[in-house]
C-alpha cells in the first residue's frame, strides 16, 4: 500500500514492539499503576489515550511551521487539554454509560507523559500522515501493556475477567482466595517489570551491557 | 516573518487561546441539553432500580425514554420533608431537580426530597442519600417499605473509589444486602457496616462493609445514618398517623 511506506510503517509498528513507550521509555508509568486494576477501565483508557495521541500528533503536526519553539510546550499542552475535554464533552452527551465508567481517568489523560514525549519528539518535525501513525502506533503499544497488567491483576486479584467470574466457586471451597495485593499499585509495578524483564531477553539490543 | 520575535509568540498564544475557548464554549453549549437529559434520567433510573422496577434497562433501545415512562408510571408523588417533620407536596421533577444540589439541601435541611411510590397497589418511599467516600463524593438511594423502616432496596453510587475496592459498593452483589433490612434500632435511625465476611448474618441493622474499602465503608455508613436521621421525625410523624388510622 502506497501510504504505509516503509518509514511510515515504522512509526506504527516500532512502539508496539522494540521502542515500547512504557517498557522502554518508561513513560506513562502512573496511569498504567492507576487503571489496571480491572480489564475494562484499561482497556478504555488504552483506546482514549491512542484517539488523543493520535488526533493530538495530528493537528500539532499541521501546525508545527508556524509554532513558536519558546511556547512550543504550552501549545502542546493547550491542544491536548483542548481535545481531552472536547472528548469528555462528546462522551457526556452521546455514550453517557462510557463516560461514567472513565470518571477522573479523562482528566489523567492530559497527564499522560507519552502524548507530551510524543508530540515534542515527533509531532514536531515530521509530516501529519505519519505523526499519526506514530500516535497510533504508540497508543496500541501503551494499550497492549495496560491489558497484559490489566489481565494478571483482575485474574488474580479478584478471580474475574471483564467483571466476569472465572475462577470458579469450586476453587474458592477448596480455600483459593483472591489475592488483595495484586489489586493495589505496587503489584502492578511489579508485573511491569517481569514484563521489562521478558522483553528485555528477547530485545537483545536493548540489554545494557 | 520572524517566529522567535516576541510580538510573533504573544499574538500566537493569544489568538490560539481564544480559537480554544470559543470552540469549547460551542461544544458546551452545543451538548448541554443532552448531557443534562443524560443526568436526570440516570438519577430516575436509580431510584426506580433502588424499588426494583425498571429492570430492561440496560436493554431499552431507547433508555433515556424507557425510564421516563417507568418513572411517570411508578413514582406518583413527591415531598419536601424539613427536619423537624413537616412536608409540603412538590412536583416530582422538581424533586428530580433538587437531587442535583443534595449536599447543599442536607446542610440546611429544610426542604429535602422525598419519593413515594406506587407499585401493585403497595405504597413505597424513595429517601435520597449523600456523603464522602475516600476519594470524593458518594450518594445513593434508599427504598423504604410504609412502615418506614424497611428496605426494599438501595442503590449506591460513587464519583471516584478505588476500583475493586470501594467501588465495589455500586455493584449489584454489595447492594444485594440490603433488602429487608430495617434502618432502626430501638426508635432511633441506625445502620451499620460490619468488618468481616458473614459477620452482618442475623443482625438486621448490618450489611457487611466491603473488602480493602474500610474507608468506603465508613463512608457509607456515615452518609447512610445522617441523611435517613435528617428524614426521622418525618417518619416517625408519618408512623403515628397510620397507626392512628
Amino acid at each position: 500500500m502506497a501510504f504505509l511506506s516503509k518509514k511510515n510503517k515504522e512509526a506504527l509498528t516500532s512502539p508496539i514492539g522494540a521502542n515500547n513507550p512504557i517498557l522502554v521509555q518508561i513513560l506513562g508509568i502512573c496511569s498504567t499503576l492507576a487503571v489496571t486494576a480491572k480489564l475494562k477501565p484499561a482497556f478504555v483508557m488504552a483506546l482514549s489515550v491512542m484517539v488523543v495521541t493520535a488526533v493530538a500528533n495530528l493537528v500539532i503536526s499541521l501546525m508545527r511551521k508556524g509554532i513558536p519553539s519558546r511556547i512550543r510546550i504550552i501549545v502542546q499542552l493547550v491542544v491536548v487539554a483542548a481535545l481531552v475535554i472536547l472528548v469528555d464533552q462528546i462522551l457526556k452527551a452521546f455514550v453517557y454509560d462510557v463516560s461514567k465508567s472513565l470518571s477522573v481517568f479523562v482528566g489523567l489523560i492530559i497527564t499522560n507523559c507519552i502524548i507530551m514525549g510524543r508530540l515534542e519528539a515527533f509531532a514536531l518535525g515530521n509530516k501529519p500522515m505519519p505523526s499519526f501513525l506514530d500516535g497510533i502506533g504508540n497508543g496500541l503499544g501503551y494499550g497492549m501493556i495496560l491489558i497484559i497488567v490489566g489481565f494478571f491483576r483482575e485474574l488474580l486479584g479478584s478471580g474475574q475477567l471483564w467483571g466476569y467470574q472465572v475462577i470458579p466457586q469450586w476453587c474458592y471451597d477448596h480455600g483459593y482466595s483472591n489475592n488483595g495485593l495484586i489489586i493495589l499499585p505496587p503489584m502492578a509495578l511489579i508485573i511491569v517489570g517481569i514484563i521489562i524483564w521478558v522483553h528485555r531477553s528477547k530485545n537483545t539490543s536493548l540489554q545494557e551491557k | 516573518m520572524n517566529k522567535n520575535s516576541n510580538s510573533y509568540t504573544v499574538i500566537y498564544a493569544a489568538v490560539m487561546v481564544i480559537v480554544v475557548a470559543v470552540l469549547l464554549a460551542l461544544a458546551a453549549t452545543a451538548l448541554k441539553e443532552p448531557q443534562q437529559a443524560n443526568i436526570r434520567s440516570e438519577k430516575m433510573g436509580a431510584i426506580l432500580k433502588s424499588l426494583g422496577q425498571a429492570k430492561d434497562m440496560e436493554t431499552a433501545s431507547d433508555k433515556n425514554e424507557y425510564i421516563k415512562e417507568e418513572f411517570q408510571k411508578y413514582i406518583t408523588k413527591a415531598y419536601s420533608v424539613s427536619e423537624d417533620g413537616n412536608q409540603s407536596e412538590m412536583t416530582t421533577s422538581e424533586a428530580v431537580a433538587a437531587l442535583g444540589k443534595l449536599p447543599q439541601i442536607f446542610a440546611e435541611k429544610k426542604a429535602m426530597p422525598l419519593f413515594e411510590a406506587e407499585i401493585n397497589g403497595e405504597k413505597a418511599y424513595v429517601v435520597p442519600v449523600t456523603g464522602a467516600g475516600l476519594w470524593g463524593k458518594i450518594w445513593g438511594y434508599v427504598a423504604l417499605k410504609p412502615d418506614f423502616e424497611t428496605i426494599i432496596g438501595v442503590v449506591l453510587d460513587h464519583a471516584g473509589e478505588t476500583p475493586g475496592l470501594g467501588a465495589e459498593i455500586a455493584t449489584d452483589k454489595f447492594q444485594a444486602q440490603f433488602p429487608g433490612k430495617k434502618i432502626y434500632k430501638e426508635g432511633s435511625v441506625f445502620f451499620d457496616l460490619l468488618k468481616g465476611k458473614g459477620s452482618s448474618e442475623g443482625n438486621e441493622n448490618a450489611v457487611d462493609a466491603v473488602t480493602g474499602g474500610t474507608m468506603t465503608s465508613a463512608g457509607v455508613k456515615k452518609m447512610l445514618n445522617n441523611c435517613l436521621s435528617a428524614y426521622s421525625a418525618f417518619f416517625n410523624k408519618a408512623k403515628t398517623e397510620s397507626s392512628n388510622q
